[in-house]
């Protein structure tokens, strides 16, 4: 029982990984008011094209720039349709996120002749654990954050820096103020459709490192649609946050425990048992939506109860 | 007068250039992996439309397509964002499979083929629109975003029925499926040798319907209303909330009669994998944005998106072309059709009426041809 709370611990802070990179890049775009549905797109990107330029070059350094290329080449374009010539950011989102579930199976078929994988074990080493000594003698703690990947540590790191960015410095604010009123921002002086280019790179750029989490340290391979709805996921986070970076990691750290006891309970159970497992994630964001919305629903709508 | 036709001329324009990039993005990407993309249009258009039996092919195509393109207009025509048609069909083709499978002892009840077809369309219509009711009160009762709801409960959708037909209804088959629809139940063809059924007619009687309804009744006027400004039609009386719930259920009618024909007509059982790639629902998806909510529109063009799908197959079996082109292509319609690129007041259209600016286009001209 004790190794199974271990466990799933662990798996959480591991799997949460890359819903939290996504989610503190896709929390500047969404406050910048842009409700950016690419970021499933951008992750998707992200695994891919890590995956193709590895297997292409050979080397895992032109995996990593393909990632980071074509993650800010899919927010570039919807930046340029939505920034530039202000078309239907929903739209838009959709749009790339269909294209990009298209385009990897189109070039595999033609290139490698399977139109779900792509297997780069033989030149990426998924094992990049790293060992802290001391960690281990901490009781619960120890477990759950050693023996993690760079990146795992490295997104907190990230969280930490892009926290003090949102709320300390002038663009942070900026971007807050963007959300709140475009027009307002725009009286005084601010240049919006910079906020948001702005934004946009700082999401691409977080999307790519929660791609490269995804293929260069847990499955070493691409295989179709792996982003398995996360950029949706993170959304969900960045929605239920109410827009603010902390409160939505916090959210999103939960999306990444439910899926790590979806992890551990198939273990346990039937192959036909984990079928029904899969969509515990999906179904969880619709009960956390409904009691996060409860309240703010309870607050707004319902207030003449209060009233008296 | 003149501004009329100006708009006349900037909405073909604006309709044909989406689908000009679209199709030049399409060719890049053909030449990418060394086809021809003249080759590849034109064995598509020819496979899809150029003879009365492929054109019979197509219609089968098109048919739920039609539908679910409905379905998806009729929500966007409230600016309700519901892409949840996708996971509505699965539902309401699981529960038509059922009946028609004649599980639950159904079977045994020896229902003559009238009944039997009716009772299991009408299964599948109920239990999509109950499904439909989730993303409808989560977003009238407590405003849940509803394009992040509605893509949740596709995945739930799509998970549930995978899980239920193998763990529960596959019995005793190697395949992943339930059992095969009741003699009773199959929904008859128009002619045995193309994919084409009789949900046809009812796919065009609910194009009929539902244009009705949006032009002609009150209720397609409250609609019309909601989709322009919702605070505003709230304001003048207009009870938002009741309306999107029968959005919502009309929609999820819609698909569920679209997924329960596409069981009980052409696939004959239901498999994981039944709504094909892209899924039926996000076919709809497309050809409602690119009708802009037009209910005879999204039948026209839904039957030009039947006839991409069946020549894409077939260009596939004649040159080894991978079907994603074509997914790459409609995707970048979508994105290029976002964007209005004349407006019947920008410059382009002042400047055509003065002096100046025919002297600008000889320029223009003079400088084309030099380049050439």
């Amino acid at each position: 029982m004790f190794d199974f709370i271990e466990n799933l611990l662990y798996y959480t802070v591991k799997l949460s990984t890359p819903l939290l990179f996504c989610t503190i890049g896709g929390v500047f775009v969404q406050r910048a008011g842009t409700m950016n549905f690419a970021l499933e797109a951008a992750i998707n990107t992200s695994c891919f094209f890590s995956v193709l330029f590895t297997v292409i070059t050979g080397n895992t350094f032109w995996g990593i720039v393909g990632a980071f290329l074509s993650c800010i080449i899919i927010n570039a374009i919807f930046g340029t349709f939505v920034v530039r010539f202000k078309a239907n950011a929903v739209l838009i989102g959709l749009a790339i996120n269909m294209l990009m579930t298209a385009v990897p199976p189109y070039l595999l078929q033609a290139f490698f002749d399977s139109r779900g994988l792509l297997m780069a074990t033989d030149f990426i080493d998924v094992n990049k654990a790293i060992n802290i000594p001391f960690l281990d003698k901490i009781p619960i703690l120890g477990p759950m954050l050693n023996n993690q990947t760079p990146l795992t540590y490295l997104v907190y790191l990230v969280i930490i820096i892009l926290t003090i960015v949102y709320y300390k410095t002038k663009f942070g604010v900026y971007v807050q103020v963007t959300g709140e009123n475009q027009q307002s921002a725009e009286a005084v002086g601010i240049n919006t459709d910079k906020i948001k280019w702005i934004a946009l790179m700082i999401s691409a750029c977080c999307c790519a490192l929660s791609g490269l989490n995804l293929t260069f340290e847990q499955t070493g391979s691409y295989s179709l649609n792996m982003s398995a709805a996360r950029g949706l996921i993170c959304l969900a986070a960045i929605n239920c946050g109410s827009r603010r970076p902390v409160k939505s990691c916090l959210y999103a750290l939960i999306f990444g425990f439910v899926r790590a006891l979806q992890l551990m309970l198939s273990s346990f159970v039937s192959p036909n048992i984990t079928l029904i497992l899969e969509i515990i994630p999906y179904l969880t964001i619709i009960i956390v939506f409904i009691i996060t919305e409860t309240s703010v629903a309870r607050k707004t709508t319902m207030r003449f109860f209060r009233e008296e | 007068m003149l501004t009329t036709t100006k708009e006349r001329i900037c909405n073909i324009l604006n309709k044909l250039i989406p689908l000009f990039l679209a199709f030049l993005v399409g060719a890049i990407f053909a030449l990418i992996i060394g086809f021809n993309p003249f080759d590849v249009y034109a064995r598509i258009i020819k496979g899809g439309f150029f003879s009365t039996n492929n054109l019979m092919m197509t219609l089968g195509f098109a048919c739920p397509i039609i539908m679910t393109g409905i379905a998806t207009a009729f929500s966007f025509k409230a600016g309700v964002w519901n892409i949840g048609i996708e996971g509505q069909l699965y539902i309401g083709a699981y529960a038509a499979a059922l009946v028609g499978g004649g599980y639950y002892g159904i079977s045994s009840l020896g229902l003559p083929s009238y009944i039997h077809i009716p009772l299991a369309i009408l299964t599948g219509a109920l239990f999509a629109a109950l499904y439909a009711l989730i993303p409808a009160l989560l977003k009238a009762l407590l405003n849940v975003n509803v394009v992040v709801s509605t893509m949740m409960l596709n995945y739930i959708a799509t998970g549930l029925t995978n899980f239920m037909c193998k763990a529960i209804h596959q019995g005793d088959q190697s395949y992943d499926s339930t059992y095969a629809v009741m003699d009773t139940a199959i929904l008859p063809k128009l002619d045995s040798r193309f994919r084409v059924t009789y949900a046809i007619f009812i796919a065009i009687a609910i194009v009929v319907v539902i244009t009705f309804i949006l032009k002609r009744t009150k209720f397609g006027y409250e609609v019309n209303a909601i989709g322009r400004q919702l605070e505003f039609a709230e304001a003048t009386g207009m009870r938002v909330k009741k309306k999107i719930i029968i959005l919502f259920l009309v929609s999820g009618v819609i698909a569920g009669i679209a997924g329960a024909t596409e069981v009980l007509g052409v696939n004959k059982n239901f498999t994981p994998g039944m709504s094909g790639d892209p899924g039926l629902g996000w076919e709809g998806y497309f050809v409602a944005v690119l009708a802009n909510n037009n209910p005879i529109a999204v039948f026209i063009i839904a039957i030009i998106f039947g006839g991409f799908r069946y020549g894409s197959i077939s260009a596939q079996s004649q040159i080894g072309m991978p079907l994603d082109l074509l997914n790459i292509i409609k995707a970048t319609m979508i994105l290029f059709y976002a964007i209005r690129y004349f407006k019947p007041e920008s410059r382009i259209f002042n400047i055509f009426g003065t002096k100046k600016t025919a002297a600008a286009l000889s320029d223009s001209k003079e400088e084309a041809e030099q380049n050439v």
